[in-house]
């Protein structure tokens, strides 16, 4: 490449469009530091690794008040309650604040009427059944992603928040990341001409597991952690929520790393197809094992595939292709990449943040960038990819409809029955 | 076991079943059976989750479609084993897929199941039943529930029934729904709105009028609706939605009637609708959602119903107004939202108003908010400038190179500025000429556009500009302009041509410019003219070529620098030389750190101002090199530059302790407590420095990295490289790890070594200790890690994860003398990074401990 001095002249380029280019974030009205009476108050419903994150997020923000908590665990509860107290003690501005309670059982989050929002980052075979219940009791609701354990939970989900016109973010908060906003909009504006192949690199499905009887530590709710899931023994791998093991990989609780990681990487894929909302009509499962591809095939022909030859997300187009993952964005040619987007060219959402945006449309009530909606269309294509490799056999899927077609056997995998007395809807 | 392997696994139970379909008569699937159970009841954890995976491969193929023959077949088998006589585990792995791939065959044998004394059998019959297609599972189901007592089971079943949406179900869950139990009753209120049939309807309507769980029955009935909605039966959904607004007393249940009702009255839910919104008295949710459900109604009358309304709403329901009316895109409700935007002095309404207008605005809307852009600040004016340039109305761009040339000035700036972030190239011609003769602010931002609109086109037109007289703002902007046209133009060279060519028939003024842009530009192909410059007998070209030249970006200029610095005739002219000379220094990537450290000596020789020294002092400070710190050693006592000195010294040993922490160490000693008392926090932080690096581990060398191609990270990490095999090892083609850190020098991004996914490093060193003695090592990692100490492996990482420096700790015994420590460290994607350091069992740094790389 030629160079202009010490600096490239890609680097003079992108050095002259970030000086000229509109920011990627803030499009809705920010609301600026807002009188107690006005923040958002908000219930945080699980604290493991994920929820603990988001406290500390909405802790930052002058928006929101935490009043609630709960988890099935005695200890993290209290742990968190006590850092957000000793947080909100430490702030003049929150000279007003009275305190938070903890729970054990979600619906004492609910019952309260002096909550507007909850966050849901439990386990994912809980997502569904808290998550409708908060649209019933009038709650908006952030939701960690993957969705659901489902598909049929996920659209479930989608008819209580449209019913009673709760804002629903889920927790696919790539959407709210420049590059992922970039690479989708040059995608949906044809700068790499008709889309030929999209590749998503993720990890494989969740498998049954068999773990030795353990002790339940004292302070912990087995019986509640697990809920809607078939009954175990409890083994501190079933409920371990780290990356790498526990319960993202046990299929009584989770999809794996297909729907973990699927949420996010599918979810750009879907919105770089402008498929939100549709999905793939034909799925067919790796040949032997895991490292062969997984194919979706979409009514226009175009396939996306699971496969290991991509960093994140590669877009494949006739006129080129756009390569996206956290932190790293690549075009191929380079300039594809340079020439910021025009009037002619696809205003996809703009987000100002996952949380922030959230924020915002539980005041202007808009639906948000990961509207419940899109996280249902997305997990339905994480689902349909980890029953097509349970079965070992492709299927056919009407995304109008949501039918596995020609199929009853593997239609039964659209959902699972729920243990004792637990349901979807209350 | 891996999930290759569980993969692989069910690949061959799956193929097993494949060959039974081709064969005839089926195979023996009573012995297939008989095998897999005591499989499925052995005590081994991971032995029983690979038979489980293998006789779930077994069943799951059975139950293909085509395969109905040898799906009933292997279901009859599991129904003989299904006995108390089967072990438990296996009994429960059996019903579990009956509950995948059981039919009509299996509903007996698992309603018996409900008599089983073990409580686990009994639940997983009931999934089993549930997931049944079979009308007589429910049957099964029903009588089970009306014999069952306990309340958890018989909601349970109920729950079921539901699910299993059989018709014959309603009769008895109607009864069940008048029963006197909270938890019973709500299941069957629940379960008649899962089977959503004409019966359930018209139960759960008749329990509307009465049942103490109105709210219950109000969503079942909702959900009924949403079924009638799905059927085409738009007039009974209606029926069924203003049934419950009526007989509803919570409000939520109202939202979601009213929401049934614009799904399937349309347009005529709109009085029932505007009455909610209009209700002062109602929560703001529900008048909220009533003002969301008429934004989503078709036609035009929920424009004029919400507009009529905006300037009567409270102030946080014109803002759902707003952004509703927006997401409408009817231009109907664009008077309005301006009338509210201007009448409004809530804040939150005028940020609506002002992003709404790029929905609804059209060429008028670029006077509103290029004024509310140019006279506002702060969040106002970010939002009018956004909208401005994200006007979607269709002619935009010409109305705003209208308002470009014919509005208020400040105005004209703020429609420059959408034109470019529009990327309007259309207005570059009359950028070109508000350039040239626009007023002195509007001129200097039509410049700043055309710097991205302009093109190659426009370099020759700014040229033309800087040949005559500019006041200086302009003159500078144009320069700005130019250099940044010809930065990015499409033939470099072509451009660089163009202004070298233009330097002959320039004047003075001019040659200054082209200096100036060619200066912006540092391209080595523009020297020439600068050297130029230099020698010219005007002063004040040759002023600016100093500049150019002491700005310069690359080291080529650096003996030129050296040379003015020394010999230039004016002291102003060796200054800015000088001090482009010591800024230079730093990047010469063609100088190695000895050559560096000379030119800093030489700088050094030639000034006694402390501006400069402070510079040079700062570069030598980022050097690891034991001559720097003896050079900056000299300063220490200069009462000028003493304590800048002070501060690149410790900067310097922390550099230099990377690469030999002995001599850093005694430098630091030696000075540290001679230094001035203002510096003493870096001391100590330095001190904290050096006694982390005691315990953590900075010298490594390293080999690979390794991959195989189409081999995942986990495969990667199994497999073996050179490094791991004794033959091989020495002659991996080890090579010094280099700190990517220098604040955390064991902290090593591996990234800076390969980009890539799926694939490993291997880094080893050596760890000597005096003694033998229990410790500690300390290991972080993204992804994998496998950690070998002395040949046996003391710790294994096998999963994705981010890099948390020294986050595991893992107990070992260090043998006196040399211990070997080898890193297996595995790329998934994304980062790719270790840290490793070493503590006594109590946390406490081992003195005495040496880390140096193997000889």
């Amino acid at each position: 490449m030629p160079t202009t001095g010490s600096i490239t002249r890609r680097k003079f380029l992108t050095r002259a469009i970030a000086a000229t280019a509109t920011p990627y974030v803030l499009s809705i009205p920010a609301w600026g530091k807002r009188p107690p009476s006005e923040r958002i108050t908000m219930g945080i419903i699980g604290v493991g690794n994920m929820g603990g994150g988001h406290v500390d997020t909405l802790m930052s923000h002058d928006e929101v008040q935490i009043v609630a908590i709960c988890d099935v665990d005695r200890e993290k509860r209290e742990s968190y309650a006590h850092d957000v107290s000793e947080h909100y003690a430490a702030n003049a501005e929150w000279a007003d604040y009275a305190g938070i309670d903890t729970y054990n059982e979600y619906e004492h989050v609910l019952e309260r009427d002096d909550i507007d929002a909850v966050l849901i980052a439990v386990p994912d075979h809980w997502h569904a059944a808290i998550a409708i219940a908060a649209c019933r009791a009038g709650k908006d609701v952030y939701c960690e992603k993957p969705l659901s354990l489902t598909i049929h939970e996920a659209w479930e989900m989608v008819r209580a928040a449209r019913r009673y016109d709760r804002v629903f973010q889920t927790g696919s908060q790539q959407r709210s990341s420049s590059e992922f906003h970039k690479a989708c909009s040059l995608v949906r504006s044809g700068r790499i001409g008709r889309i030929t192949k999209v590749t998503v690199n993720i990890g494989e499905p969740s498998w049954p597991k068999v773990l030795p009887k353990e002790p339940i530590p004292d302070g912990f709710d087995w019986d509640r952690w697990l809920g809607p899931t078939p009954w175990y023994p409890y083994n501190f791998e079933r409920r371990n929520g780290d990356y790498g093991a526990g319960w993202r990989f046990i299929r009584d609780t989770s999809g794996g790393m297909m729907t973990d990681w699927g949420a996010h990487h599918f979810d750009i894929a879907q919105w770089g197809l402008g498929m939100d909302g549709s999905g793939p009509v034909e799925i067919i499962p790796p040949v032997a094992s895991g490292d062969d591809p997984l194919t979706y095939m979409y009514a226009d022909g175009t396939p996306v595939v699971r496969a290991s030859d991509a960093n994140g997300v590669l877009f494949t187009g006739t006129d080129g292709r756009i390569e996206v993952n956290r932190g790293h964005f690549r075009t191929w040619p380079e300039e594809i990449g340079q020439e910021p987007l025009g009037p002619g060219d696809v205003r996809l959402y703009e987000s100002p943040g996952h949380h922030q945006d959230f924020i915002n449309c539980v005041r202007t009530r808009r639906r948000p960038i990961a509207d419940v909606e899109i996280g249902a269309s997305t997990v339905t294509v994480c689902h349909l990819g980890n029953i097509a490799w349970w079965l070992r056999r492709p299927i056919r899927w009407d995304p109008q409809k949501r039918e596995i077609l020609n199929d009853a056997e593997a239609g039964r995998w659209v959902d699972r029955p729920r243990r004792a007395a637990y349901r979807l809807h209350a | 076991m891996t999930r290759l392997h569980i993969a692989a696994l069910i690949l061959v139970a799956a193929s097993a079943s494949t060959a039974f379909a081709q064969s005839d008569p089926l195979p023996d699937f009573d012995l297939i059976v008989a095998q897999h159970v005591a499989r499925l009841s052995t005590e081994d954890p991971a032995d029983r989750q690979r038979a489980q995976l293998g006789f779930e491969g077994i069943c799951l193929s059975a139950a293909r479609p085509g395969g109905e023959a040898e799906r009933r077949g292997l279901c009859e088998a599991m129904l003989l084993h299904l006995g108390p006589e089967t072990p438990h585990e296996a009994r429960y792995w059996l019903i579990r897929m009956l509950e995948r791939i059981g039919h009509d065959e299996s509903v007996d044998a698992l309603a018996k199941l409900f008599a089983d004394p073990d409580e686990r059998v009994r639940e997983l019959a009931r999934r089993a039943l549930e997931a049944n297609p079979s009308p007589a599972a429910a049957e099964h189901l029903r009588n089970y529930q009306s014999i069952t007592s306990a309340t958890p089971l018989r909601v349970a079943l109920i729950n079921s029934l539901g699910s299993h949406r059989d018709a014959t179900s309603v009769a008895q869950l109607a009864d069940t729904a008048a029963a006197n139990e909270p938890q019973v009753a709500r299941a069957a209120i629940a379960a008649l709105g899962e089977i959503a049939d004409p019966a359930a309807q018209s139960a759960l309507m008749t329990l509307l009028a009465d049942s103490p769980y109105r709210e219950s029955v109000a969503a079942a009935l909702l959900r009924v609706a949403d079924k009638r909605l799905t059927e085409g039966n738009k007039d009974e959904a209606a029926k069924i939605a203003k049934q419950v607004l009526q007989a509803s007393t919570s409000e939520l249940s109202r939202v979601g009637a009213l929401n049934a009702l614009a799904a399937s009255n349309g347009i005529a839910a709109l009085p029932l609708l505007e009455a909610t919104l209009d209700d002062v008295a109602a929560e703001f949710r529900n008048r909220a959602a009533a003002l969301r459900f008429i934004a989503e109604l078709p036609g035009s009358q929920p424009t004029t119903a919400l507009t009529r309304r905006l300037p009567e709403l409270p102030p946080e329901l014109q803002v759902v107004a707003i952004h509703s009316l927006a997401e409408r895109r009817d231009t109907a409700a664009r008077g309005p939202v301006i009338a509210a935007l201007e009448a409004s002095d809530d804040e939150r309404v005028r940020l609506a108003g002002l992003w709404s207008l790029r929905h609804l605005g059209d060429d008028q809307a670029v006077g509103t908010l290029s004024a509310i852009a140019a006279d506002s600040d702060g969040e106002e004016q970010r939002v009018a400038r956004e909208s401005l340039a994200r006007l979607e109305h269709t002619n935009l761009d010409d109305a705003l190179i209208t308002g470009m040339r014919e509005l208020a000035p400040q105005q004209r700036v703020e429609c420059i500025r959408a034109l470019e972030t529009r990327r309007c190239f259309a207005a570059t011609p009359a950028l070109l000429k508000i350039a040239r003769d626009g007023p002195e602010d509007v001129r200097v931002a039509a410049l700043e556009a055309l710097s991205s609109l302009g093109g190659d086109a426009t370099i020759s037109e700014l040229l033309q500009m800087l040949m005559q007289k500019l006041p200086r703002e302009i003159r500078s902007a144009a320069e700005e302009s130019l250099s940044r046209l010809c930065g990015t133009s499409e033939q470099p060279s072509v451009a660089m041509q163009t202004l070298l060519a233009t330097w002959e028939p320039a004047g003075d003024v001019s040659r200054i410019s082209l200096i100036r842009v060619i200066g912006r530009l540092g391209d080595d192909a523009g020297l020439p003219l600068i050297r130029t410059g230099l020698n010219a007998g005007d002063q004040a070209v040759s002023d600016a070529a100093v500049r150019a030249l002491a700005d310069w970006p690359t080291s080529t200029v650096l003996d030129e620098l050296s040379v003015l610095a020394r010999d230039a005739e004016s002291q102003t002219h060796k200054i800015l030389a000088l001090r482009g000379m010591i800024r230079l220094i730093e990047s010469a990537t063609d100088r190695d750190a000895q050559a560096k450290i000379a030119l800093y000596r030489e700088a050094l020789s030639l000034t006694d101002r402390p501006e400069e020294i402070r510079l040079a002092l700062a570069g030598l400070g980022r050097l690891r090199e034991e001559a720097a710190i003896r050079l900056i050693e000299n300063y220490l006592d200069d009462e000028a530059v003493g304590n800048e000195a002070g501060a690149a010294f410790l900067q310097a040993v922390r550099a230099f302790a990377v690469i030999d922490t002995p001599a850093a160490r005694s430098a630091f000693d030696t000075t540290a407590p001679h230094l001035g008392e203002q510096l003493q926090p870096t001391i100590d932080e330095t001190r904290a420095f050096f006694t982390a690096l005691q315990g953590n581990i900075t010298q490594w060398e390293y080999a690979g990295p390794y991959t195989v191609e189409g081999e995942k990270w986990s495969k990667v990490y199994d497999m073996t490289f050179a490094p791991d095999k004794p033959t091989e090892h020495p002659t991996a083609g080890w090579r010094p790890l280099k700190p990517t850190n220098l604040d955390e020098p064991w902290s090593f991004d591996l990234t800076s070594i390969d980009t890539g996914s799926d694939r490993c490093i291997y880094a080893r060193t050596s760890i000597w200790s005096v003694d033998e003695r229990p410790a500690k090592l300390l290991i972080g990692s993204d992804d994998a890690v496998r950690v070998l100490l002395n040949g046996e492996a003391v710790y294994e990482s096998k999963g994705i994860r981010g890099h948390s420096p020294l986050g595991d700790e893992v107990p070992i015994t260090l043998t006196a003398g040399r211990n070997y420590l080898l890193l297996k460290v595995v790329q998934a994607s994304g980062g790719w990074a270790f840290s490793c350091g070493v503590r006594d069992e109590d946390g406490a740094i081992i003195d005495g401990l040496i880390f140096e790389p193997p000889q």
